[in-house]
């Protein structure tokens, strides 16, 4: 069977649809969040279950810029705050309880942004992230997916939900669910993940483009298997003082 | 040059390499985890780092299969295999150490007919390589996804002096370049990595072939359907294993 090709088309379509939907806020996105770096902020990035997918593409990453740091249910996980099953089974993202013990975690700064993503954008622990920011007075950029989010009610108790509260927000147009073949009858595999990195590497792109328009040598990172690198990266993210790793 | 429109069209080529290049491989391993699914086995994924994203991909999401089961670098912390500070070690020292994967190994409920797929870009690590070595002895199947442009240019930090795709039975390569980052800066670092994208494809590819391969010969297929109840009684069925 050389499914590959058939595979192949199907991710290069929605790639296509979902960068041409999307290309014009890429831009305003990227300007916003570089307007934050250089004013010494650093974007905070956090998905819900596949959208953490997103938060791995930018965060710590070899060929990525060092001022994102990635907010992750696992970091509660790993210092036995929570039970894996509640991630196993994505009830974590339904509990807001949580949001205070998480971010208790981290060095955070009323400097930073946010990036929110999540393809229904109405789970209450990231609804109550967005709220947070807000009310800090930061920015917020959501990533949702428009046929799932269209469909769906709020269900935090704010009643809101994620385009209810963020400044820009990019919307993929997959189908919901985001299935991403039939065999012989049933649904397989999915979109979202992948058209979603792809856009995290977009914009970084465009923001790599705002430094060097902008005369400012951006900020790096090399692949940890390349030799020499830890030296590199440890020094373009011990300049945020703990603020990203 | 480095903009949205130049890693947009860089990274669909890309994927176009990728998938004709590898489709031989993504079918042979394919053929290894619906062989193992039809024996009742269950797929054990691992990747250190970003490389986790196969696993997010492959497992408990409406359309995958059910019999997969992620092997995650937290449960090291969470079973008491390392320390919280060992794992957040700012230079990965433990992902390096060849000293852990027998224990990694013994932490789950693995079976003789069980597949192991192990990720890792760089393929150079102890870690990974440990844990290919230690499924090799226990007689497993083992496919490995790398990129075999950055496994190429970079030595062995094993002692043995050995890279990751040595010890597969099918080696998937993902294509990416040396360094994982596409577009050339004129500086020394390249941006925009592309590893789990590609990664992604495969992971989507590997899915789509071994449901295709199980119902092509009238096998059961055990895929997360929605259908609640039937989900949660094949679920029960992997229970302790996945």
């Amino acid at each position: 069977m050389n499914s590959e090709v058939f595979i192949a088309d199907r991710f290069i379509k929605a790639i296509d649809d979902n960068f041409s939907a999307n290309s014009d806020l890429l831009s305003e996105v990227a300007q916003s969040l570089f307007s934050t770096i250089q004013k010494g902020g650093i974007v905070q990035l956090f998905g819900v279950g596949p959208g953490e997918e997103f938060v791995n593409e930018l965060f710590f990453r070899a060929g990525g810029l060092s001022p994102f740091h990635g907010i992750k249910v696992s970091d509660l996980l790993t210092r036995g705050m929570i039970e894996q099953s509640k991630i196993d089974d994505m009830s974590v993202y339904q509990d807001a309880s949580i949001l205070e013990d998480l971010l208790s975690i981290y060095k955070l700064d009323d400097r930073d942004a946010y990036v929110l993503v999540s393809q229904k954008g109405n789970e209450p622990l990231i609804v109550k992230m967005a709220l947070y920011a807000k009310s800090k007075g930061q920015k917020v950029i959501a990533l949702v997916n428009k046929n799932s989010y269209d469909v769906l009610p709020a269900i935090d108790d704010s009643g809101k939900r994620l385009l209810d509260i963020a400044d820009l927000a990019i919307m993929t147009t997959l189908d919901e669910p985001d299935i991403l073949a039939e065999v012989d009858g049933r649904g397989v595999g999915q979109l979202f993940g992948t058209v979603a990195n792809v856009l995290a590497q977009c914009l970084e792109a465009e923001i790599y483009k705002l430094y060097v328009e902008n005369g400012i040598e951006a900020p790096v990172l090399l692949s940890a298997n390349v030799k020499g690198a830890d030296v590199h990266n440890n020094a373009l993210t011990d300049a945020y003082e703990g603020r990203v790793r | 040059m480095v903009d949205k429109n130049v890693f947009k069209e860089r990274i669909v080529a890309l994927l176009k390499e990728l998938s004709t290049s590898q489709d031989e491989n993504i079918d042979k391993a394919s053929e290894l985890f619906a062989e193992c699914i039809k024996n009742d086995g269950v797929v054990h994924i691992f990747g250190t780092g970003h490389s986790i994203g196969m696993g997010i991909e492959m497992s408990g999401k409406l359309g995958n299969l059910i019999p997969i089961h992620m092997m995650r670098l937290t449960d090291f912390v969470t079973k008491g295999v390392i320390t919280l500070k060992e794992f957040t070690d700012k230079d990965n020292d433990f992902e390096r150490r060849s000293d852990l994967a027998q224990r990694f190994y013994e932490l789950y409920d693995i079976r003789p007919q069980d597949v192991f797929m192990i990720i890792s870009n760089s393929g150079i690590n102890g870690l990974v390589i440990d844990l290919a070595i230690e499924a090799k002895r226990h007689g497993h199947k083992v496919v490995i996804v790398t990129s075999m442009k950055h496994t190429n240019a970079e030595a062995s930090r094993h002692p043995s002096g050995k890279k990751l795709y040595m010890f597969g039975d099918v080696v998937i390569d993902n294509c990416g370049p040396h360094g994982d980052a596409l577009l050339e800066t004129g500086g020394i670092a390249n941006v925009c990595s592309v590893s789990s994208i590609c990664n992604n494809f495969i992971s989507q590819s590997l899915t789509v072939k071994t449901v295709h391969r199980l119902a092509t010969d009238g096998d059961d297929v055990p895929l997360i359907t929605g259908d609640t109840v039937n989900d949660q009684k094949r679920f029960e069925h992997y229970r302790s294993r996945i």
